[in-house]
């Protein structure tokens, strides 16, 4: 077995593609896409909070303080009769209608729904409008000898106490489960396909058949070393993961990348989301290379796997919408098992049953795909398809 | 004298949309210790089928074989064992080094690793192809990688040799330095089965010569023998009398 494990592991690892999926995209692929996404929000919102929006101005009456502040505060104020139109035409960005009703005015803010500059604009015209409001109001109570502050009967304030690790986590458990799952069964696939098709396809297996390996010690090994190639991905991704988010300041809270990866995930957690992983890497692994077996080619082997990515990934996004809540037949499905509840575990909301559930769920299809594919290796009719 | 390789009555068909292929239609035939014997025949006479047979690849689906006294069907393990195999038109693991490549193959065998060591330096040197032992076997030439397939089989040193067309793709010279090992190897004792198409390769090598076509043997005998039969005096005048 060490020989044929020797000469697995060289041949895939000397394959630029394996390292790629394994290394380069766990490693460097996601705290670039991660810093780059972050670094674009960023900027976005940045560009957005300092932009000079440009208000359309319809005043039935005339109400100069507002027109005034509004101006103080960096809007470009465009008058005209028809600020519903213009908006709909996109020339500007919010309108503002004043009216004047049994000597009270209104002032109603119109904008685009869904559309992030009117959204913005409509904010901070909300904002500056409620402030004058209050300014207006406190001066008219001020007027008539009233002090405001003894009209309000109590003060409210906020004081969040959620430690920013548990935040840190709530958003680390909810993606890591999805990007795991993903990058596992991508990275094994790339391998996979070498070490079956691609023998079929450079004409080696024939050498390594009559070898005294043995055909069952030859499909384990195969398998072991897309397993370990899938759990190394895994590993390095969840690293690569927290890494990044803790140190790039991606979710833009302060504090954040003072936190210890070991507050946010203790070793008690990496063991049990482990112990899930491995087995499921044996699955994925197990899957591909039955699926491999079949194929004739590369291009092939890749067709054949391309829907597995769709079986994976509509699972494991399922479980990233928030308001579902699962029952324990979710822990049954393959996929989405392995994704909530590693982001169950990292949330704090570890349920010893769930855990079991997806544990001997995923140890059961493990062993079926491991039957299955040592069997569909075995087929001649399968391994020499032509 | 002992046969190291005994095949009786074995067929193996393929089926396909297109009908059924014959690809080995009652095959018999031995080979015995020390001999070199030629399978002689055309492209698709089920020369590669056979072989791929006795190497364990394919499963017959009748008849019986025996490698080394073991049986194919019940005893893969032990011909594996045996055997040194080399398919024809054989790819190679093109990101390893013929020296990785040389030594995971004959550690399957379990010869331990100073041995190894020891026998690779020899058969390298003999072959001509010290100097491309860590050259990733991708940068090869095909006279290189097809000598690099051959010492494969020399370090692991089993006593049966199964060449399907050894000296396949090979420019004279490299031809030449090949079928010499191979009449060294035959006095060393190993039995050597080859397949070819090459007559003027199984009249220099082969102590018996079996033509088959059609996945059936014609005939078997030694080349003298042929001659007597068939009253022709070249190889290729006798191949295409007893192919009919």
């Amino acid at each position: 077995m060490k020989a044929l494990f020797k000469k697995e592991f060289l041949d895939v690892l000397r394959d630029k593609r394996t390292i790629i999926n394994m290394i380069i995209i766990p490693v460097f692929g996601i705290p670039f896409l991660m810093v780059f996404m972050g670094g674009i929000m960023s900027k976005s919102i940045k560009e957005l909070g300092q932009k000079k929006y440009k208000i359309g101005f319809y005043e039935k009456f005339e109400f100069k303080e507002i027109r005034d502040i509004l101006k103080d505060l960096n809007f470009e104020i465009f008058e005209t009769n028809e600020p519903e139109s213009l908006l709909i035409k996109k020339k500007i960005d919010a309108g503002i209608v004043v009216d004047k009703k049994e000597d009270k005015f209104f002032v109603e803010i119109i904008y685009l729904i869904k559309k992030e500059g009117s959204e913005f604009a409509r904010i901070r015209l909300k904002k500056a409008l409620d402030l004058f409001k209050e300014k207006l109001f406190n001066e008219k109570l001020e007027e008539k000898g009233i002090k405001p502050k003894e009209l309000i009967p109590f003060l409210l304030s906020e004081r969040g106490i959620e430690p920013p690790e548990g935040f840190f986590g709530f958003f680390f458990g909810t993606f890591l489960g999805y990007i795991i799952v993903i990058l596992m069964v991508t990275s094994a696939m790339y391998p996979a396909i070498d070490l079956v098709t691609g023998e079929k396809e450079r004409r080696t297996l024939e050498i390594l058949l009559s070898s005294p390996a043995g055909i069952n010690r030859i499909i384990i090994s195969k398998i072991f070393v897309v397993t370990v190639i899938s759990f190394i991905t895994a590993i390095l991704t969840t690293i690569s993961f927290s890494i990044t988010l803790l140190k790039s300041g991606f979710l833009m809270e302060e504090g954040i990348s003072q936190i210890s990866i070991f507050k946010v995930i203790s070793i008690k957690e990496i063991i049990i989301i482990s112990s899930l992983i491995i087995p499921f890497a044996f699955l994925i692994s197990s899957v591909e290379i039955a699926i491999s077996s079949y194929a004739r080619s590369y291009k092939e082997a890749q067709s054949l796997l391309t829907p597995l990515t769709f079986a994976v990934i509509i699972p494991a996004f399922y479980s990233l919408v928030p308001s579902v809540s699962f029952s324990p037949y979710h822990f049954l499905i393959p996929v989405l098992n392995i994704a909530i509840t590693i982001k169950k575990i990292l949330q704090g909301e570890f349920v010893l049953i769930e855990y079991l559930i997806t544990l001997f769920s995923n140890i059961f299809y493990m062993l079926i795909a491991f039957i299955y594919s040592v069997n569909t290796f075995k087929k001649e009719k399968i391994i020499f398809r032509v | 004298m002992e046969s190291k390789i005994l095949v009786k009555e074995i067929k193996k068909y393929f089926y396909s949309k297109k009908g059924i292929v014959k690809a080995v239609d009652g095959v018999s035939f031995d080979v015995r210790e020390g001999e070199i014997f030629a399978l002689l025949g055309p492209n698709g006479a089920g020369k590669t089928t056979t072989l791929r047979i006795l190497a364990t690849i394919l499963k017959p689906d009748s008849g019986e074989a025996f490698i080394n006294g073991y049986n194919i069907l019940k005893e893969p393990e032990k011909v594996r064992e045996s055997i040194g195999f080399l398919p024809g038109d054989t790819g190679l693991y093109h990101r390893l080094t013929p020296s990785e490549f040389v030594e995971i193959f004959a550690s399957l065998y379990g010869i331990p690793k100073d041995i190894i060591n020891k026998r690779k330096k020899e058969v390298f040197e003999a072959l001509g192809i010290e100097r491309y032992s860590k050259t990733i076997i991708d940068k090869l030439s095909q006279g290189t990688k097809q000598k690099v397939l051959l010492a494969k089989i020399l370090v692991s040193d089993p006593p049966i040799l199964i060449l399907d067309e050894p000296a396949q793709g090979l420019d004279v010279v490299a031809a030449k330095l090949i079928e010499e090992y191979l009449l060294k190897l035959k006095k060393e004792g190993k039995t050597i089965l080859i397949s070819t198409h090459i007559m003027e390769q199984a009249e220099y090598l082969a102590d018996r010569i079996g033509i088959i076509n059609e996945g059936k043997i014609t005939y078997i005998g030694e080349i003298e023998n042929m001659r007597e039969k068939t009253g022709k005096k070249t190889l290729r005048e006798m191949f295409l009398t007893l192919l009919k």
